[in-house]
C-alpha cells in the first residue's frame, strides 16, 4: 500500500489538473465563505439596528412618561400619551421584531434567504414578515448565488471525477495495464488503493481549506455541527469516488468513463431535481396568490359588513373585558377595530389552508423523493444546518403569530380595562424569546 | 459535395450511435413534458388571474357607500397576466410578485411571487424549455461532438481521408454540418410543437414572432456550442482532454460565471432595503427632492395660486371642493417623488444587468438567457412595463375619485359626502396589455449583440483551428 501511495503521489504531483486543483479548491472555498460571512454580518447588523430602534422607542416613551408624571411635560392628544397601552403596543414604532437569528454555520449556505424574509414585526393587529429585500433584481434569484453549498454540492464532484475517471482506463490506454496485471496484487486492489489515495488527497485538501478559512472568518467548525459537516463532506466525496470506481471496473475507455460520470453528474444534479420539482408541483398544485388576494379582501369586506354584529357577539362572550359607561371615543372605536382584526386574522388563517396544505404535501413528497439525488439531499442538509432552508424561513410566520398571542395577552386586557402604564411596568413589556 | 458526404456520414453515425440516440430521445421527452406541463400551468394560472381580476373589480364596485377618498385608501389590485411565452421561457416571471396593491398616496411594489409557494427543489433546476436549451442541449452537443474530429485521428482514419484528397476545411465543415443535422432533428419537433400550441391557443402574431425570434436566439447559442465543440475536438490531442476541456467550459458558462456575477452585482450595485427606500421617500416628501420644494411649501403655493386664480380669499369660497383638488395635486406630487426613487432602483437593476451582459463575454449562456427572456417578454423590462402601466392606472383612478370629491362634495354635501356603487362601477378598470411589437431597448439588445459576437468568435476559432497543421498529424 505504501509503495502504491508513493507511486500515486509521484504520478499526480506532476499532473496539471492536480496542481490546478491545489490552487482553485482553496480559493473557491475561501471566496464562498467570505461571501457567506459578509451576508451573515449584514444580517447581524440589521438585527442589531432594529433592536436598537426598538429599545430607543421604549426608552423615549419611558422618559416621556416620567417627565409627564413629574409635571415637566404634557401630551396634547390621547395617541401621544406614553402610558396608553395602544401607544406602546400598536402605533408608529411600537411593537417588537421577531428574528430568525443566523445559526453558527449560516455562512455555509444562502439557501432561500433571497426569497424569504428572516424577520418580521408584531403589533396588536399585524404579525407580518418584513420583505426588506423586495426591491432586489429578480434576475439574481433566477441566476442563484455563489456559496459554500454550491462549491461542495456542484463543483467538488467534478474535481473528483477529474481525479478518478481514468485511474485504470488510462493504464490500459498507455499500455501499462499488462504490467499491472503481472504484479502480485489484484487489479481491483490497485484500483482501490489508487482511489483511496486520491480520495485522501482531495478530501484532505477540502477539509483543511474549510477549517483554515472557517478559522479566518470565525466560523466554529470544532463543534458537533462542524464535525457533522466534515463527516458529510467526506461521505459526499467518497460517494463520487465510488461512482468513479464502478466506471473504472468496467473495461471502458477514459472518454466513455468521462462521458458516463459527467452524465451521472447531470442526472443527479439537474435532471432528477428538475423532475422532482415537476412531479411535486403537478401532483400538489398550489393556487395562484392572485386568488388569495381577492379572498383576503372578501374576508375584510365581510367583516366590515358585519361590523356591529361581530362586536355584539364578542361582547356576549367577553362581557368582563369591556368597560361600559363613559369611556373615551378612541376606546369605543379601537375595541371594535381590535375585535374585527382578530376576526379577520382567524378567517385568513383558515383561508390560508388552501395554500398551506398543498405546500406541506409538496414539501413532504419532495423530501421523500430527495433520496434519488444525494446532491439534493446534501443541499437540503446544508441549508438546514445554515438555517436558510425554506421550512425554517417559513416558520417565521408561526413565530410571529406565537409572539403576537403573547403580545395580545399582555396588552389587550390592559387596554380593555384602560389600565394605563406606570414607569415601573415598562420592564414587563414582553420580548420574543 | 465532399462536405455534404462527410456531414451525411456523420449524421448516420449519430443516428446509429445508441448513446446519442438514447440521449436525444430522452431530451425530446423532457422537452415534450416541459412544454405539456408548461401549457397546463399557463392555462391554470391564466384562468385564476382572470378570475382574480374579475373578483377584484366586483369587490371595487361593491365596496359600499363611502367617501371617494376612503375608497382611494381601500384601493384595488393590478394583476400581472401570465405570458403565453412563459411556457417556453419563464424568465423572471416566477420571482416577481403577481399583483400590486393600488392605493392613495403610495406606490407599492408587486407582492406574492410564485417562487414563495414553490418547493425549494426548483432552485436546483426547473424543467422548462429554456432550462433544457441553456443547460442540457449544450451538454448533448458536447457529448455527441467531442470526439468527432479527434476520433478520426485516434482511429487513423484521417490519414486515409487525407489520401483521398479531403482537406481540413472539408472535414471540419462536414463534422460541423453533421452536428447541426442532429441538432435540427431535435429542435425541429420543438419548433413545430411550439407553433402548433401558439396557433391552438389563439395567440397573437406578435407572440408567434417572438417565439420564432426566441428560437433563433437558441439556434445561435447552439451554433456557438457546436463551433466550440468541433474546434476543441480538432485542437486537442485526445478525446479525454476534449471532454474535460469542453465540460470545464460548460461549467464556467452555465454555472460558475452566472453565480459569481450575482454576488458581484449585489456587492457592486447594492439595492437599498425597503425600509430605507420608504424612509428616503418620506424624507423627500417632507423636505423635497434634494431639499427643494417640500410638500408643505408646494401645497401652500398651490392653494395660493388657486385663490388668486378664482379671486377669493378662502378655499371655502371656491365653487368646488378644494380638498378634492388638493388631494389630486398631492397625488401628483407624491407620484413624482415615488417615480424619482423607483427610477433610482431601476437604474441599479440596469447596472446589475449591464454587469451580467459584460460578463457574458465569459459565458454565452448568460447572453442567451438574457436575450431569450428579453424577446419572450419575461424579463425585468417586461415586468417594469406592467408596473408602469399599473401606476398610470392608479393615478388615473385616483384622479377620478378626487375629481368626484372636488365637483360633488360642495355646498351642504361637504360634510359626510359619500358616493356608491353606481359611481364605482363607472370608474376605469385595468387590464394589462402587453406591447404588440417587439421593442427592445439598448440594454436588451446588448446581450443579443454579445451572443452574435460569440457566434462569430467561435466561428473564427473554428477556422483558425482548422487551418492549424496539427489537425492532420
Amino acid at each position: 500500500m505504501k509503495d502504491l501511495f508513493l507511486f500515486e503521489w509521484r504520478h499526480i504531483r506532476n499532473s496539471g489538473s492536480f496542481l490546478g486543483m491545489l490552487v482553485i479548491i482553496p480559493l473557491l472555498i475561501g471566496f464562498s465563505l467570505h461571501l457567506g460571512n459578509e451576508r451573515v454580518n449584514q444580517q447581524l447588523e440589521t438585527i442589531s439596528q432594529l433592536r436598537e430602534m426598538e429599545e430607543t422607542f421604549y426608552y423615549d416613551k419611558l422618559n416621556e412618561l416620567k417627565a409627564i408624571e413629574a409635571g415637566e411635560a404634557e401630551y396634547n392628544a390621547w395617541w401621544q400619551n406614553p402610558a396608553n397601552p395602544l401607544v406602546l403596543a400598536q402605533f408608529n414604532q411600537a411593537g417588537r421584531h421577531v428574528f430568525l437569528e443566523p445559526k453558527p454555520l449560516s455562512a455555509l449556505a444562502s439557501g432561500q434567504l433571497d426569497i424569504f424574509p428572516y424577520y418580521g414585526k408584531v403589533t396588536l393587529t399585524t404579525a407580518d414578515p418584513l420583505r426588506d429585500n423586495a426591491l432586489e433584481n429578480p434576475f439574481m434569484q433566477v441566476a442563484g448565488s455563489f456559496d459554500f453549498a454550491f462549491v461542495l454540492v456542484w463543483l467538488i464532484p467534478l474535481f473528483v471525477i477529474v481525479m478518478g475517471y481514468n485511474v485504470i482506463s488510462s493504464e490500459r490506454e498507455n499500455g501499462t495495464y499488462a504490467l499491472l496485471q503481472s504484479q502480485p496484487i489484484a487489479i481491483k486492489k490497485i484500483l482501490f488503493y489508487k482511489l483511496l489515495f486520491r480520495f485522501l488527497v482531495i478530501s484532505g485538501l477540502i477539509v483543511i481549506s474549510l477549517i483554515l478559512w472557517a478559522l479566518v472568518y470565525g466560523i466554529n467548525v470544532f463543534s458537533i455541527s462542524g464535525l457533522q459537516l466534515i463527516s458529510i463532506v467526506l461521505l459526499y466525496i467518497a460517494f463520487w469516488f465510488c461512482l468513479c470506481a464502478i466506471f473504472n471496473l468496467y473495461q471502458t475507455s477514459s472518454a466513455v468513463n468521462a462521458v458516463g460520470l459527467a452524465g451521472l453528474w447531470v442526472i443527479l444534479l439537474l435532471v432528477i431535481p428538475a423532475l422532482i420539482s415537476l412531479i411535486v408541483s403537478t401532483v400538489h398544485p398550489i393556487p395562484s396568490r392572485a386568488i388569495w388576494i381577492t379572498e383576503q379582501r372578501a374576508i375584510q369586506q365581510d367583516v366590515q359588513a358585519q361590523g356591529e354584529e361581530l362586536f355584539d357577539l364578542w361582547l356576549v362572550d367577553h362581557p368582563e373585558e369591556f368597560l361600559e359607561g363613559d369611556t373615551p371615543q378612541f376606546y369605543q372605536s379601537w375595541v371594535r377595530r381590535l375585535v374585527w382584526a382578530e376576526n379577520i386574522a382567524e378567517r385568513e388563517q383558515k383561508a390560508e389552508r388552501i395554500f398551506e396544505e398543498p405546500r406541506i404535501r409538496q414539501s413532504e413528497m419532495a423530501s421523500r423523493l430527495r433520496f434519488l439525488s444525494p446532491p439534493m439531499a446534501l443541499q437540503t442538509w446544508l441549508e438546514r444546518k445554515a438555517g436558510s432552508d425554506a421550512e425554517r424561513l417559513r416558520s417565521l410566520d408561526q413565530e410571529l403569530k406565537r409572539f403576537q398571542s403573547e403580545w395580545q395577552v399582555f396588552f389587550l386586557p390592559r387596554f380593555y380595562r384602560l389600565d394605563f402604564f406606570t414607569p415601573d411596568e415598562f420592564d414587563l413589556i414582553p420580548r420574543p424569546s | 459535395m465532399v462536405v455534404l458526404s462527410i456531414a451525411k456520414n456523420e449524421l448516420k453515425k449519430y443516428v446509429r450511435d445508441n448513446v446519442v440516440t438514447t440521449l436525444g430521445i430522452f431530451l425530446l421527452l423532457l422537452l415534450s413534458v416541459s412544454v405539456y406541463t408548461g401549457v397546463t400551468y399557463y392555462k391554470s394560472m391564466a384562468e385564476q388571474h382572470a378570475i382574480a381580476e374579475e373578483v377584484a373589480r366586483i369587490q371595487w364596485e361593491n365596496q359600499g357607500e363611502k367617501n371617494p377618498h376612503s375608497a382611494a385608501h381601500y384601493g384595488t389590485f393590478a394583476f400581472k397576466p401570465v405570458s403565453i411565452l412563459s411556457v417556453f421561457d419563464p424568465g423572471v416571471d416566477k420571482y416577481t410578485g403577481v399583483s400590486i396593491f393600488l392605493e392613495a398616496h403610495r406606490q407599492n411594489f408587486a407582492a406574492n411571487s410564485i417562487a414563495e409557494d414553490k418547493d425549494s427543489a426548483r432552485r436546483f433546476a426547473e424543467l422548462t424549455p429554456s432550462f433544457i436549451f441553456a443547460y442540457l442541449f449544450p451538454l448533448f452537443l458536447i457529448l455527441a461532438g467531442f470526439r468527432s474530429v479527434i476520433s478520426e485521428k485516434e482511429s487513423g482514419m484521417y490519414r486515409f481521408l487525407k489520401s483521398q484528397g479531403v482537406t481540413n476545411f472539408q472535414l471540419v465543415s462536414g463534422k460541423t454540418l453533421g452536428l447541426w443535422g442532429i441538432l435540427i432533428l431535435l429542435f425541429l419537433p420543438f419548433l413545430l410543437i411550439g407553433i402548433f400550441f401558439l396557433m391552438l391557443t389563439d395567440s397573437s402574431q406578435n407572440d408567434v414572432f417572438r417565439f420564432l425570434l426566441t428560437a433563433g436566439i437558441w439556434l445561435i447559442y447552439f451554433g456557438i456550442i457546436i463551433n466550440i465543440t468541433i474546434a476543441v475536438s480538432a485542437w486537442v490531442k485526445s478525446s479525454g482532454s476534449a471532454m474535460i476541456l469542453l465540460l470545464t467550459l460548460w461549467i464556467l458558462s452555465t454555472l460558475l460565471v452566472p453565480r459569481l456575477i450575482t454576488n458581484l452585482a449585489t456587492n457592486i450595485y447594492p439595492v437599498p432595503n425597503t425600509s430605507d427606500f420608504y424612509q428616503a421617500i418620506r424624507t423627500d416628501l417632507l423636505e423635497g427632492i434634494d431639499g427643494h420644494n417640500p410638500y408643505s411649501e408646494h401645497s401652500a403655493a398651490f392653494r395660493d395660486s388657486i385663490l388668486v386664480a378664482y379671486g377669493v380669499e378662502d378655499v371655502s369660497e371656491l365653487p368646488f371642493n378644494f380638498r378634492g383638488l388638493m388631494l389630486q395635486e398631492g397625488e401628483e406630487f407624491e407620484k413624482r417623488i415615488y417615480d424619482h426613487h423607483f427610477a433610482k432602483i431601476d437604474a441599479i437593476h440596469q447596472q446589475q444587468i449591464g454587469l451580467f451582459t459584460v460578463s457574458s463575454v465569459l459565458s454565452p449562456t448568460l447572453a442567451a438567457r438574457l436575450s431569450s427572456m428579453a424577446i419572450a417578454g419575461t424579463d425585468m423590462h417586461a415586468f417594469n412595463h406592467f408596473t408602469a402601466d399599473a401606476e398610470e392606472y392608479r393615478i388615473s383612478l385616483m384622479r377620478e375619485l378626487n375629481m368626484d370629491l372636488k365637483l360633488n362634495a360642495v355646498g351642504d354635501r361637504v360634510v359626510g359626502y359619500t358616493t356608491g356603487s353606481d359611481f364605482f362601477a363607472q370608474n376605469i378598470s385595468f387590464t394589462y396589455e402587453r406591447p404588440d411589437r417587439v421593442l427592445l431597448d439598448r440594454s436588451q439588445l446588448s446581450p443579443i449583440l454579445m451572443l452574435i459576437f460569440w457566434f462569430f468568435l467561435s466561428a473564427v476559432m473554428l477556422i483558425v483551428v482548422t487551418k492549424r497543421s496539427e489537425v492532420v498529424t
